[in-house]
């Protein structure tokens, strides 16, 4: 197979990226005009009453009383400018509410993914090394537990035991509202807050990076290289970490991209039950309230980040092995 | 001992430190209080009841109510009404100062009647009708001239109702837009500090606040905290002191029953007079027949409906004005629970039991965004048709799908709903029944479809009779021709619940203790 | 993979333990699905019992009541009949859509593809949860919109997987011969390519069961559920606000659901084994 330059490559896959990101846009905007009610008559019934007119004159003042083609191409021609609209129920620009949400979010996901990352990869090594003992065995029954059990039922029964039953960790937040900490007691104060959220959401990643990182080291055992390495008196550890392990980051590093798009739908139950205030629960609330430029603000701005996560993959990718072929790989 | 007793005693000793005993005041402290996130921070032209309750520590009214209802004064020190009814005076607080400095005035109450009030708050338009001119002879002094006697107008002058905004922020501004309903300036005990969306919410002591030494505590923090476990599990846990709206679901309040160790306030909220009702569309097929509807009536019992659903947190209703306004209340219903009645009437309309047993169906809708308690009703209220051979489908809505479906569309059967209605039923009650308020499009209206031209008359003159008790004949008049026409069926007088550890004081118990300023509220500091 | 290797599949179940285990736990949970009304009679929602007995306190309701004084174990036996239905009707329709989208982008390749793919694409980017949120709150939350929901945003894992046997399989001897006798292209996609790109859809099919019950789950506990029907997902969102002093109206539903779905994991996998022989001893 014969390597393009790279970026010819990175271009196409921007430019693919535009059809997409514009079906998400159309799709999510069709979706919403076709929902019953509209945020007038969320704000009118949060109001307590309001007159027809009155309700009329908001419609046209948000331009909702515009023909649709109208409302979606000026939100499209929005789009183009980064503008991504006013919340109208909030009172805020969207951009706005999406940046102070962002880091809680931003914070949640990542340490999750580090916590099933590290894990997993332990677990699954670990289940390598010990293929077929009872410890495999059990490491399986964990994994496959793991990955059975719904998340927020998981962070609900943590809450049970570890805030309501043994008082060890809080409930919910992300800090001590007015403790007045210092800099470094606020990190503690945070970590502490974090723990519960972000093993829950992890927990399932976990599962799978476990799952993963076993059957791609066993596959890699009986490889070449491997035999090689073995052949070069290449001791057990070396073996399993340098050359198997390595090996087997490739796979991971591919279903932690297609998976930065699931990483939000989990966001939105955990941050529900600890509440954590980030995106996801910004997400529900704009669905609930029919906060139609806030909700879409999200999803493009999400899936923005899941197109660009998946370039920066595609990238990462042509860099460990020359072998791929950056096209041929979605070919 | 049942296992549960066991638990919950384990997890309240695990909780809170021992409490000193009841005590003078004391001053200091940081009370942190959960309520659900307001959109806004201001209520002058809003009635969601989250805004009203972070804003009324910052924004005041004329008056407060009392357990009674009866107004106390806030910001007016008193008052008093001519003979004729047209003339209300309202002597004003010489030492309020907005927080940002500038005088409290005159001017601002008739800015805020005239520009707010009476332009853009939804039940405002109503209570200040009758109002034509507003004058100031001074700044201290108020006199709301009508050009009929409105007696209900003293009913919803605090800071819920008609909270008063600075003129000098808001004159020749957009009103709704104004940045200054995010981060309000007001007359009250504690000043905005600042707002983190989603988290949390800061208030400070306004050292310059017009009661000499008050407010005691330092500061109140509000938390947002979505999840009703986690917010019970963060009051045992002291993480939070109060809890304000019904935000421990009432399955819970009694892991709270120690009065040693919680408070369980259940009159923060008298001043909504809020009920639980089934609003009965009667355009729809069978239920434009009156019989129709007192057998729907029969069929529910209200009792269990507290017992089951609310955890006998509430009342069975009897009529349109619960209880707790007990100048209008008027006790006893004739449609109440007798199932044989029910199928008697529905044989009688000639809507007999088919071969199945079942008699109609028909739907009930209610929004998603109620408490579990309204599904959990709509599960009893089914099960309770079902025993009369009516079958019952549930549709749950989000609000914006529920609002438009009831009041824009009026395609449902049935629907169910917790409405205010304020201590005066011209304000909460008319609405829901009178002709001219069949509006389509706009929500909490006439969504019935109900129309009846001598309710309308009575109605209408109950609103502008001066005399206390011919008003009161009027509306006993008014129950009675609604409880036997039932387009609605009040099932359920709601108790809002203000859940606190036991150190959390109040001086003066108010009948609108949710909207309270808790400038007379303390921490007991714990040992 | 082709015809050939499909003698030996039923052998090759039997003797594969996380595919018997699974189907066992199927068994089990389909056989109570079934039988337990006859064992528990009676309506579901019926509010007979004291409210929030534990498990265990009265044998009249061995599984407690929850907070209405509903039977649990009605309940819990009616609910497995609902989240299995919706599981497998969406996981019907979520197949149906992948199949077809990645058989056509197969088959055809080249531009029919390419805008396939980009589709596919979009449902992958969008959070699929969010998304049948979105479906089920704007379309009035019922069994019906569930199972839709669910089923649109499952898709694009099989519509890619099917994609894939189809590349593979085009370009075989048994196709190429069939398209020299002159088959017409629908009878050479249903005839010829589908059956033996199918296995692998039954097995990827069982995943998406699991995915779709915990999904249901997901969304009663978001308050989403059908209120006139007792789901699993049901009894969790109804039970939600009395975890800290009964969390076995939670609890319960929540070990059936994690059963269930390791059922359907386990014999996915299992499956999966059987069909990649060269898998198999790892």
């Amino acid at each position: 197979m014969k390597r393009r330059g790279l970026r010819p490559f990175v271009l196409r896959r921007l430019w693919q990226v535009v059809p997409v990101l514009f079906g998400i846009a159309a799709l999510n905007f069709l979706i919403l005009q076709l929902a019953p009610g509209d945020v007038v008559d969320v704000l009118a019934g949060e109001a307590g009453a309001a007159t027809p007119e009155y309700m009329a004159q908001l419609r046209a003042a948000f331009g909702l009383d515009r023909p649709l083609p109208v409302q979606f191409l000026h939100y499209l021609g929005n789009l183009a400018t980064l503008d991504l609209g006013f919340s109208f129920r909030l009172n805020m620009p969207v951009l706005g509410l999406i940046m102070t949400r962002l880091p809680a979010t931003l914070l949640l996901m990542t340490s999750a993914l580090a916590i099933a990352v590290v894990a997993g990869s332990l677990l699954g090594v670990l289940a390598a090394t010990r293929v077929g003992s009872w410890a495999d065995t059990a490491l399986s029954w964990f994994v496959l537990l793991t990955y059975a059990v719904p998340t927020f039922w998981l962070g609900l029964m943590a809450i049970v035991l570890f805030s309501a039953g043994l008082g060890w960790l809080p409930s919910g937040g992300m800090y001590t509202v007015g403790a007045g900490h210092g800099a470094l007691a606020m990190i503690g104060d945070v970590a502490l807050h974090l723990i519960l959220p972000a093993v829950t959401l992890s927990t399932f990643y976990m599962a799978v990076y476990a799952r993963l990182v076993r059957s791609s080291m066993l596959e890699l055992y009986g490889a070449d290289f491997i035999r090689t390495a073995r052949a070069k008196g290449a001791g057990e550890w070396r073996i399993t970490l340098v050359h198997a392990f390595r090996n087997a980051l490739l796979p991971m590093v591919t279903m932690l991209a297609y998976q930065s798009a699931s990483l939000l739908s989990g966001a939105v139950l955990v941050e529900t039950v600890f509440s954590w205030p980030g995106l996801g629960r910004l997400a529900y609330e704009a669905i609930r309230t029919r906060d139609l430029n806030l909700l879409l603000g999200i999803l493009f701005f999400s899936s923005v980040v899941v197109v660009l996560v998946n370039l920066l993959v595609d990238l990462l990718y042509v860099l460990i092995d020359p072998r791929v072929d950056p096209a041929g790989r979605r070919a | 001992m049942h296992r549960r007793d066991l638990m919950t005693g384990g997890f309240a000793l695990a909780s809170l430190p021992a409490i000193a005993q009841p005590t003078a005041p004391v001053r200091g402290g940081t009370a942190r209080i959960v309520v659900e996130e307001p959109p806004i921070l201001t209520s002058a032209f809003i009635t969601t009841m989250n805004i009203g309750m972070v804003s009324s520590k910052i924004l005041e009214g004329l008056v407060s109510y009392d357990l009674e209802l009866k107004p106390v004064p806030a910001l007016a020190e008193s008052w008093e009404t001519s003979a004729d009814g047209l003339r209300t005076t309202f002597r004003l607080r010489q030492n309020a100062k907005w927080h940002d400095g500038q005088p409290f005035t005159s001017a601002d109450v008739r800015f805020t009647l005239l520009e707010v009030w009476k332009k853009l708050h939804p039940f405002g338009r109503a209570v200040f009708a009758n109002v034509t001119e507003v004058e100031t002879p001074d700044p201290h002094t108020v006199t709301v001239v009508l050009s009929a006697p409105a007696l209900y107008l003293f009913n919803y002058i605090n800071t819920y109702g008609a909270q008063i905004l600075p003129r000098h922020i808001y004159e020749g501004t957009d009103i709704l837009k104004n940045p200054a309903n995010s981060a309000p300036i007001g007359t009250g005990p504690f000043r905005f500090k600042e707002w983190t969306r989603g988290s949390h919410l800061i208030l400070e002591r306004n050292p310059d606040y017009w009661q000499a030494g008050k407010p005691y505590l330092d500061g109140i923090i509000f938390r947002f905290i979505p999840d009703a476990v986690a917010r019970s599990v963060a009051l045992e846990a002291g993480e939070i002191d109060v809890t304000i709206g019904s935000q421990i679901p009432v399955t819970s309040l009694r892991r709270f029953s120690d009065a040693s160790k919680y408070t369980i306030n259940t009159d923060d909220g008298r001043f909504l007079a809020s009920i639980f009702l089934a609003q009965i569309n009667v355009r729809r097929p069978h239920l434009g027949d009156r019989r129709v509807r007192q057998a729907l009536s029969h069929a529910i019992d209200r009792a269990a409906l507290v017992r089951l659903v609310w955890q006998g947190y509430g009342k069975p209703a009897t009529g349109p004005i619960p209880s707790s306004v007990a100048q209008y209340y008027h006790r006893g219903n004739p449609q109440g629970f007798d199932p044989r009645r029910a199928e008697q009437l529905l044989d009688e309309a000639g809507l007999r039991r088919g071969a199945d047993g079942k008699r109609f169906r028909i739907n009930l809708v209610s929004g998603s965004g109620n408490s579990l308690e309204s599904n959990r009703a709509g599960e009893f209220i089914k099960q309770s048709f079902a025993r009369i051979g009516v079958d019952l489908e549930l549709i749950i809505e989000d609000s914006a799908a529920y609002l438009r479906r009831v009041y824009t569309d009026g395609d449902y059967d049935i629907m169910t709903s917790s409405l205010h209605k304020l201590p005066d039923p011209t304000l909460g009650v008319q609405r829901l029944y009178w002709t001219q308020n069949i509006i389509r499009g706009a929500p909490w209206t006439n969504g019935s479809g109900y129309s009846n031209p001598e309710l309308d008359r009575i109605m209408e003159q109950a609103a502008s009779e001066g005399d206390l008790a011919r008003r009161r004949a009027l509306v006993n008049r008014w129950q009675e021709i609604v409880q036997e026409d039932a387009p609605i069926l009040d099932l359920v007088e709601l108790t809002w619940t203000t859940v606190s550890t036991a150190r959390f004081r109040k001086e003066r118990p108010q009948g609108d203790g949710m909207f309270a300023g808790l400038e007379d509220a303390w921490l007991v500091p714990a040992r | 993979m082709s015809a050939s290797a499909q003698p030996g599949l039923l052998w090759r179940l039997s003797v594969n333990r996380s595919a018997a285990g699974g189907a066992v736990l199927l068994a089990l949970i389909l056989a109570l699905a079934i039988i337990g009304p006859l064992l528990w009679p009676g309506d579901p929602w019926e509010m007979a019992a004291p409210p929030m007995l534990w498990p265990g306190e009265d044998m009249a309701n061995p599984l407690g009541t929850d907070v209405m004084g509903r039977d649990l174990a009605a309940g819990l036996v009616s609910g497995a009949r609902v989240s299995l239905m919706i599981g497998l009707v969406s996981t019907l329709i979520a197949a149906g859509i992948g199949t077809l989208f990645g058989a056509l982008g197969g088959f055809y390749g080249g531009s029919v593809d390419a805008v396939l793919m980009r589709v596919t694409e979009l449902f992958q980017t969008v959070p699929s949860f969010v998304l049948a949120v979105v479906l089920v709150a704007v379309f009035r939350p019922s069994v019906a919109t569930a199972v839709l929901a669910i089923g649109i945003v499952s898709w694009p894992a099989t519509a890619r997987l099917v994609r894939a046997q189809f590349l593979l399989l085009r370009e075989r001897e048994f196709v190429l011969a069939g398209e020299t006798i002159g088959m017409g292209t629908p009878r050479l996609i249903l005839t010829q390519i589908l059956p033996n790109a199918l296995p692998p859809v039954i097995a990827m099919s069982t995943l998406t069961i699991a995915h779709a019950i915990q999904t249901e789950a997901a969304l009663s506990f978001l308050g989403l559920g059908d209120p006139n029907v007792m789901s699993w997902g049901t009894i969790i969102g109804g039970g939600r606000e009395q975890l800290a002093e009964a969390w076995y109206v939670c609890g319960l539903p929540g070990i059936a659901v994690v059963v269930t779905v390791l059922a359907f994991n386990l014999l996915g996998e299992g499956l999966n084994d059987a069909l990649n022989p060269h898998l198999q001893r790892r």
